[in-house]
């Protein structure tokens, strides 16, 4: 479990990381299209107002300016007066649309326009050309403020001006121009043309402004896709800290609102948080600062931003990790994008992980000094709580389950026990189990005294079954982890502490009456004595397991890597053994660390794992629980018997086989010494040690492959079996 | 171990809540100057960056410490003033009362040190601020 979850924190810091690395240039990009096109948006009708109050105002003041003074010319003057007038109002108009107001300034020159034509139809002078203007003006407008199909109904509705001037005309309605009928009929047809043209123009304009806004808008898709898809909530806000343009969908799920827009940053993280909250005032004097300051302070006062936040979210926390990126213009400040991510899951699994550790590390400390204390007692424990469990499962699981008062007191009596060895074990997997059971026996006690009647456990059957369930996993866990823990293994669940001095006196005290005796042979007497000397052997783990940490220690200090492992952790080791095996076992591994393992690299370049492995073990080897098989082996270089006979040679010894040179004091092949090897003086007190407990040693080696020490007992005469 | 230590002045009536205060800040690497009363403070007030006042004391309360304490500053000195407090009404005031700030959970200290964390960074970004501004 705790692995999955390590493998899922790694992975979502993997992500985390991969969106880190993305770059400030590339998010900052980012942040540019993003407000870019969100300044797009904003000022899109506006500057099609403009454009079109533009293009509509100087057409009209180049066209009526030139009919002034046409018919100046032509001598009438309270035309040209009039088209002058229009030509003022376009003015007028232009000024009004630079003041911010370009709608009101295009109906100013419509207005206009229809002044200039009626003072055209009164006045003379222009008429036709006056109602070209004004039939072209039509479509496109229609078509620049409402659409394609405005542009079409203005364009159609310019036809039917012209006609109803033309009827006017025909029934005298209208001033009659000079200008002959067939130059008249010449006006009207090129004012047709015009109509036509300006369409077609309007729809080139339209295509052209289409195209425009469909690339921009596909951007903006694009960029609300690349939003979507990160990790991380992006936002953008300006200087008011308001949020402006795109956001991301993710955002919107943090800040749980599927509206952003307009939304304050401030409120947005720090909502319900008090107006005197330290951390709020740093965010809004941040954001103050940073618009303040501009491109001159962002490097500085960027480091100084609020790099997380927890809001919380009823009872929930939700801790949320802040990035901000700036938009400048120039040197001004504009925009800045905000990533927010969030952590919460992740926050939660690492507490889960820490507080599992912290946990398993209580057990670990606390089963570790049970195990190191005498763990009889423990063991007691467990076996004894383990009865009252089963017992009292069983009881539950016959038909009738245990309904009379006493029964219900018994079995409350065991549950308050077991709780309180539990707790002074420190077993909390089992305490709160128990708890749970008194609380269950001591209600339905009190149900039935005040009901007066027998108590029933019928109700709480399910629940006590489980809870048993839950109470016997508990112990065996609580097993599983001392005999792990243990350095005699399995063995340490059928021990308990014995008086060496009761121990020496029971030796002595069987010695003595065997010996007093000796034609007084009884079997009974033999048993005892196999009694007292397993009593007296101590398990082989437990004098092997001193090592664990030294080896691991010796091999760094080479710069070795190694695995060390122990066979036959609860083999009871004869005392005459046991008593040399410190020493023994602290050279051979020694020995092993410093001349059998190869270095990581080295073992590499022979196809073999970099972690050398060590392993001593012991056997029985016959009935005698003094026979016994003493195994050390490394899979190591092996002896280098060259360099073994060339030592040897040099000292003038005789050049034996190269097992027996190892032992001979003073041959050794390492260059160096040190604290861990080199003086060759251990080797041969080893063996003497080994022969004076009554052990032979036995060498078996094989170059690359490793070699075996074998310690048998003396009197056995039998081959060496080849280990490596 | 802050980036830079504060030079902290507390003022609060309890001798007890002085000395926890004090370990407790100078534990986290600040220069702390304690006062029980207005007198015993106004010699530090010069040289330090930021003090904090309690707000209930015998026969003065914390705002009036403070107009007091803005009585005897020279023109070159500008700590910050934060009141201490358990309540959360008073607190809320802290403007009204004349304070920069108020550092609430007052008796716990590991909520003080984070306080003062945040503070110590508003000092400085404030500081930062008022430097660059005129250079520009």
């Amino acid at each position: 479990m705790q692995c999955i979850l390590s493998r899922t924190i790694v992975s979502g810091g993997a992500q985390v990381s991969e969106v880190r690395a993305m770059g400030r240039s590339r998010l900052e990009r980012l942040a540019r299209a993003l407000t870019a096109s969100s300044q797009r948006d904003q000022g899109e009708e506006l500057r099609r107002q403009r454009e079109m109050t533009v293009i509509f105002t100087l057409s009209g003041v180049a066209i009526f300016a030139a009919f002034s003074w046409m018919v100046f010319r032509q001598g009438n003057v309270a035309a040209g007066r009039t088209h002058l007038s229009v030509v003022c109002a376009y003015l007028t108009g232009l000024a009004i649309m630079r003041a911010g107001f370009p709608a009101l300034a295009m109906y100013l020159n419509i207005a206009a326009t229809a002044v200039g034509i009626c003072g055209a139809m009164w006045f003379g002078g222009g008429l036709g050309a006056a109602a070209c203007v004004f039939v072209a003006t039509l479509p496109v407008v229609g078509f620049l403020s409402l659409g394609k199909r405005a542009g079409m109904y203005g364009a159609g509705l310019g036809v039917l001006v012209i006609a109803a001037i033309i009827a006017l005309e025909a029934r005298g309605y209208v001033p009659r121009q000079d200008a002959p009928r067939t130059l008249y009929v010449k006006r009207v047809v090129e004012s047709l043309v015009i109509v036509l043209e300006m369409y077609v123009l309007s729809l080139a304009f339209h295509n052209a402004t289409a195209r425009a806004y469909g690339l921009l808008s596909s951007k903006r898709d694009e960029v609300a896709s690349l939003l979507d898809s990160m990790r991380q909530g992006v936002l953008a806000f300006g200087q008011d800290g308001l949020v402006v343009g795109e956001h991301s969908r993710k955002a919107q799920a943090i800040f749980g609102r599927s509206k952003l827009d307009g939304a304050s940053v401030v409120e947005l993280l720090y909502a319900g948080v008090a107006s005197y909250d330290l951390e709020r005032e740093l965010f809004s004097t941040w954001l103050e600062s940073v618009f303040a300051m501009g491109r001159a302070g962002w490097d500085e006062l960027y480091q100084m931003a609020p790099s997380s936040r927890v809001r919380m979210l009823g009872e929930q926390e939700q801790h949320l990790r802040l990035e901000a990126r700036p938009v400048f213009e120039g040197d001004r400040l504009m925009r800045v994008m905000m990533l927010v991510t969030d952590e919460t899951e992740e926050v939660k699994l690492r507490r889960q992980v820490d507080e599992g550790k912290a946990e398993r590390e209580r057990n670990l400390l606390r089963t570790r000094r049970l195990a190191a204390s005498g763990a009889h007692t423990f063991v007691a424990f467990l076996q004894s709580a383990r009865q009252r469990i089963d017992e009292f499962a069983e009881a539950l699981s016959a038909r009738q389950a245990p309904s009379r008062r006493g029964e219900l007191e018994y079995f409350f009596r065991h549950a308050h026990t077991i709780r309180g060895e539990a707790r002074a074990f420190d077993l909390d997997a089992i305490e709160r189990p128990m708890e749970r059971i008194e609380h269950l026996l001591r209600t339905r006690m009190q149900e039935a005294f005040a009901d007066r009647t027998e108590p029933s456990l019928d109700a709480s059957r399910d629940e006590l079954a489980t809870l048993l369930i839950e109470s016997r996993k508990a112990i065996d866990d609580a097993r599983d982890q001392l005999v792990a823990v243990s350095p005699i293994g399995a063995a340490i669940l059928d021990q308990v502490t014995v008086s060496r001095r009761d121990l020496d006196a029971l030796t002595a005290a069987l010695s003595t009456l065997k010996g007093s005796q000796p034609e007084f042979h009884d079997a009974r007497l033999d048993a005892l004595a196999d009694v007292t000397a397993r009593l007296a052997a101590r398990p082989f783990g437990e004098l092997a397991g001193l090592f664990s940490d030294a080896v691991q220690r010796w091999a760094e200090q080479r710069g070795k890597v190694v695995r060390f492992e122990i066979d036959g952790r609860n083999h009871p080791t004869p005392p005459a053994l046991a008593r040399i095996l410190p020493q023994v076992l602290s050279h051979l591994l020694r020995n092993a660390i410093a001349h059998g393992i190869e270095e990581p690299g080295v073992r590499r370049e022979r196809s073999k794992a970099q972690a050398g492995l060590l392993t001593v073990s012991i056997r029985q080897d016959g009935e005698d629980p003094e026979e016994v098989e003493l195994t050390i082996e490394d899979d190591g270089a092996g002896l280098d018997d060259q360099a073994l006979a060339r030592r040897a040679g040099e000292l003038g010894l005789p050049l034996a086989a190269a097992s027996e040179l190892m032992f001979m004091n003073g041959v050794s092949t390492s260059s160096e010494v040190d604290s861990l090897s080199g003086n060759g003086i251990g080797m041969g007190a080893v063996r003497a040690a080994l022969q004076e407990a009554g052990y032979l040693v036995l060498v078996r080696s094989e170059p690359g492959r490793g070699t075996t020490f074998i310690a048998r007992r003396a009197r056995q005469q039998t081959a060496i079996r080849k280990v490596s | 171990m802050p980036d830079k230590p504060l030079r902290i002045l507390y003022l609060d009536d309890s001798h007890a809540a002085l000395a926890e205060v004090a370990a407790a800040l100078s534990a986290e690497g600040h220069d702390v100057r304690t006062a029980a009363t207005v007198g015993e403070a106004a010699p530090w007030l010069e040289i330090s960056d930021i003090v904090i006042i309690d707000f209930h004391m015998p026969g003065i309360n914390g705002a009036e410490a403070l107009l007091e304490l803005q009585g005897r500053l020279s023109t070159n000195a500008n700590p910050t003033f934060y009141l201490y407090t358990t309540d959360t009404s008073i607190a809320v005031n802290f403007r009204q009362h004349g304070f920069h700030g108020a550092f609430t959970n007052k008796g716990h200290v590991t909520t003080l040190a984070a306080q003062l964390a945040t503070a110590a960074r508003l000092l400085k970004m404030r500081r930062f601020v008022s430097r660059a501004v005129p250079a520009k």
